[in-house]
C-alpha cells in the first residue's frame, strides 16, 4: 500500500503538530519557558529546608530574593546602590554585573594569605574582583546566616558591607573574613568603620554556618568547612581550625589545612587521589556522574549542599 | 518570470511564520527588562524554545532528574514534537521550521542571483563528501561536554543563539563569529551550517534511515533529466536513488513532482513503494503543462 503526502497536508501536519503539541503541553502544565524562581532548598545539615543562596540565578529579581530568602528589597537596593531606581524590586541579579562593570577592577585588595603562613604580612595587590550574581549570593548568604563559598574573584561593594554591618549580620570573625572581598566603588563613602586593607584574613573557608549573626558571640563551627573556591571567605581565622585539618599543635599549621576540593574540582581529581568510585558513590548516595563533572556544579544540579559533600569527600583522602 | 510552484510558496510561508515567531518571542524577552511587550507574542529566552536544549539535557535529566542550566521544560516538549515529526516525515524541522535554516536560505537567494548555476557547487565533491560528517563530530562533542559540565556549552558557539540575541550584548564573540561565517558562507553554499556543522541536524538526519514517509523516486517513470538533483539544496543525487535515505535530506520537497520533477508521481514523499511500471508508460501526457525537463 502506498500513501502520498503532498506539500499542503505536510505543511498542516508540521504547523498542527507544533501548535497542538504546545497547547497540549500547556494544558498539562508541562510548558515552562522560564525558571519558576523558586530557589532550591538545602537538603542536608543544619540548614535543611532553607532556601539555598547558591541557587540564586542571574534572572532573579530583588523581589524574587525577598520572596525566597526574606531579605527586604529595600535592604538589597541599599546594599547594591539601587536606591534611586524607580522599581528596585525589578532589578535582576545579572544587572549588578553591568552596574559595577570595571568598578571593581582597580581597587587594591588584600591578597589572600595561605593558612600555612600565619605570620606573613598580607601583600597589597591589584586583584580584579567582580561584582555580579555571585556577589548577591554572598550577600544573601551572609544576611541570612547560611554558609556559602563564593567563586574565585567575587567581590562585594562597600555599600553591601556597610549594610551587613549596620544590620548586625557580621560577627567580628565574618567581618574579618570578607574584608578582602570588599570593593570600594565609585562615590561610595567609606563604611562606618574604615576598611583595614592590611588585615589578616583567612580566605580558605566558607562562611561558617555556626555564626548566625553579629552581636551574638561568634562561635566556632563544630564542622567548619574548608574552601569551595580560592576566594572563599573564612571565619576560621585566628585560632579556629578547619575540619579535617591538622591538629595545629605547637601553633604550626600543616598542609592538610589546604583546601583540597575547590569550586572547580572534578570527580576525576578526587579519583586521582586513590579514592574509589564506590567510596564516592557512598558519599553521594547515588551513582557518580561522569568523571569530568565539576563537583560543585553537580551538587547545584541535584540540590545538595556543596559544603557537605565536599567535606565528606575530603575525608576520603588517603 | 517563472512562477514558483505552490509547494515552494507554502514552505516559504511556513518558514517565515516560524522565523517571525521565534524572532519576536526572543525580542519580547529582551524588551521585558524594559517593561515593554509586543502584543500577541510570548516572551521566552531562546534556550527555552530550542528543541536541541532538550537533547543535550537528556543525559542530565535521566541521571539526576534536572535540566541543564537555562534549559526549561518547553525544550523537552519541543524535542518530543520534533522527534515525532522526524520519525513520521524525516527532518522536516530543518526544512520547514528552523529559523537559522530559513535565514541561510534567504541569503542563499542573493548568492544564487550572483553566481547563477555555479551557486552551491563551490566545494569540490571529494572534500564535501567528508565534510558532511563533521556535524556528527560536533554532535558528539556537544553532548559530551554538556553532560560532563552540566552547562550549555554550545551557547558559546551557537549561531542560532547569536542570530536572535545579537542585540543583547550577551552573545559570545565566538558565536557571533560563527554566525558571520554562516551568513557569508550562505552566499556561496546553500545552508552551510546545516550541511557541515549543525549538531541537531546531524541527529535528525539519522532518522532519514528509518522515517515512515520517505522521498521516493519511481525509476520506471523517471526520465533521468536530473532536475531533482539540481533542485536539492543539500546536493543529494535523487536521480540515482530509489528511496532517498541520505542523512542530509531535509524534506524540503523541492525535488518532488510537485516542484522540480517534470513527471507526475515520479518523485514523491510517500509511505510504501511505487508500483513498477514499464518505461513506455511515460508519455507526454504525464508531464504537466508548463513543466520542462531539466528546468
Amino acid at each position: 500500500m502506498r500513501t502520498y503526502l503532498r506539500s499542503t497536508p505536510l505543511g498542516i501536519v508540521i504547523v498542527g503538530l507544533f501548535a497542538g503539541g504546545i497547547l497540549l503541553s500547556q494544558a498539562l502544565g508541562w510548558w515552562s519557558t522560564e525558571s519558576r524562581k523558586i530557589a532550591r532548598k538545602i537538603t542536608t545539615g543544619e540548614f535543611a529546608g532553607k532556601a539555598d543562596p547558591a541557587d540564586i540565578r542571574g534572572s532573579y529579581s530583588f523581589q524574587d530574593i525577598e520572596k525566597n530568602f526574606g531579605v527586604p528589597v529595600k535592604i538589597l537596593a541599599q546594599a547594591f546602590a539601587f536606591e534611586q531606581e524607580k522599581d528596585p524590586g525589578a532589578v535582576r541579579a545579572k544587572d549588578l554585573e553591568t552596574k559595577f562593570a570595571g568598578a571593581a577592577e582597580t581597587h587594591p585588595q588584600t591578597q589572600p594569605q595561605a593558612q600555612t603562613q600565619p605570620q606573613a604580612q598580607p601583600q597589597p595587590a591589584v586583584q580584579p574582583l567582580e561584582i555580579g550574581t555571585d556577589a548577591l549570593r554572598l550577600f544573601v548568604a551572609l544576611y541570612v546566616g547560611i554558609p556559602y563559598s563564593p567563586k574565585e574573584g567575587t567581590g562585594i561593594p562597600e555599600s553591601a558591607f556597610r549594610v551587613l554591618k549596620e544590620n548586625g549580620k557580621l560577627s567580628p570573625e565574618k567581618e574579618k573574613a570578607i574584608l578582602p572581598l570588599v570593593v570600594k566603588v565609585g562615590k561610595d563613602t567609606a563604611p562606618s568603620g574604615t576598611i583595614p586593607t592590611g588585615e589578616k584574613a583567612e580566605p580558605s573557608a566558607p562562611i561558617s554556618p555556626s555564626v548566625p549573626s553579629a552581636g551574638g558571640q561568634p562561635e566556632k563551627s563544630p564542622t567548619p568547612q574548608s574552601s569551595g573556591g580560592a576566594a572563599a571567605t573564612g571565619v576560621t581565622s585566628g585560632s579556629a581550625q578547619p575540619a579535617g585539618s591538622s591538629t595545629g599543635t605547637g601553633g604550626s599549621s600543616t598542609s592538610t589545612t589546604e583546601p583540597l576540593i575547590k569550586g572547580k574540582t572534578t570527580f576525576k581529581e578526587v579519583l586521582a587521589w586513590g579514592v574509589t568510585k564506590a567510596q564516592i558513590e557512598k558519599v553521594l548516595g547515588c551513582p557518580m556522574p561522569a568523571e569530568g563533572t565539576v563537583i560543585k556544579d553537580w551538587c547545584a544540579s541535584v540540590g545538595l549542599e556543596f559544603g557537605t559533600i565536599r567535606d565528606a569527600l575530603q575525608k576520603l583522602k588517603p | 518570470m517563472k512562477k514558483k510552484p505552490f509547494t515552494a510558496r507554502l514552505r516559504f510561508g511556513v518558514q517565515i511564520a516560524f522565523l517571525i515567531l521565534v524572532a519576536l518571542t526572543s525580542l519580547n524577552h529582551s524588551l521585558s527588562s524594559y517593561g515593554i511587550q509586543i502584543p500577541f507574542f510570548g516572551s521566552a529566552s531562546l534556550h527555552a524554545i530550542c528543541p536541541f536544549g532538550g537533547v543535550v539535557s537528556v543525559y542530565q535529566f535521566v541521571t539526576i532528574g534536572s535540566l541543564v542550566q537555562k534549559v526549561h521544560e518547553a525544550s523537552l516538549v519541543l524535542m518530543g514534537i520534533a522527534f515525532f515529526l522526524v520519525i513520521l516525515v524525516g527532518p522536516a524541522f530543518c526544512g520547514w521550521v528552523c529559523p537559522l535554516g530559513t535565514v541561510e536560505e534567504l541569503i542563499g537567494k542573493i548568492g544564487r542571483r550572483i553566481f547563477k548555476k555555479k551557486y552551491n557547487t563551490f566545494v569540490p565533491p571529494a572534500i564535501d563528501r567528508y565534510l558532511r560528517y563533521l556535524r556528527y563530530g560536533v554532535l558528539v562533542w556537544v553532548v559530551y561536554v554538556t553532560a560532563t559540565s552540566m552547562k550549555l556549552v554550545f551557547a558559546e558557539y551557537d549561531p542560532y543563539y547569536a542570530l536572535f540575541n545579537f542585540w543583547t550584548g550577551e552573545v559570545p564573540l565566538t558565536a557571533m563569529g560563527i554566525l558571520a561565517l554562516t551568513l557569508i558562507g550562505s552566499l556561496f553554499i546553500e545552508r552551510p551550517f546545516c550541511k557541515y556543522a549543525c549538531p541537531y541536524g546531524a541527529l535528525l538526519g539519522l532518522f532519514n534511515k528509518v522515517r515512515i514517509f520517505t522521498i521516493r523516486r519511481n525509476p520506471s517513470t523517471c526520465i533521468n533529466c536530473k532536475a531533482c538533483d539540481r533542485a536539492c539544496p543539500m546536493n543529494i543525487e535523487v536521480s540515482t536513488a530509489g528511496p532517498v535515505r541520505d542523512h542530509q535530506c531535509i524534506t524540503c520537497m523541492k525535488c518532488t513532482s510537485e516542484a522540480a520533477c517534470p513527471v507526475q508521481e515520479t518523485v514523491e514523499l510517500m509511505a510504501g513503494s511505487f508500483q513498477v511500471k514499464p518505461i513506455e508508460n511515460v508519455s507526454a501526457g504525464n508531464i504537466p503543462a508548463g513543466k520542462e525537463a531539466g528546468k
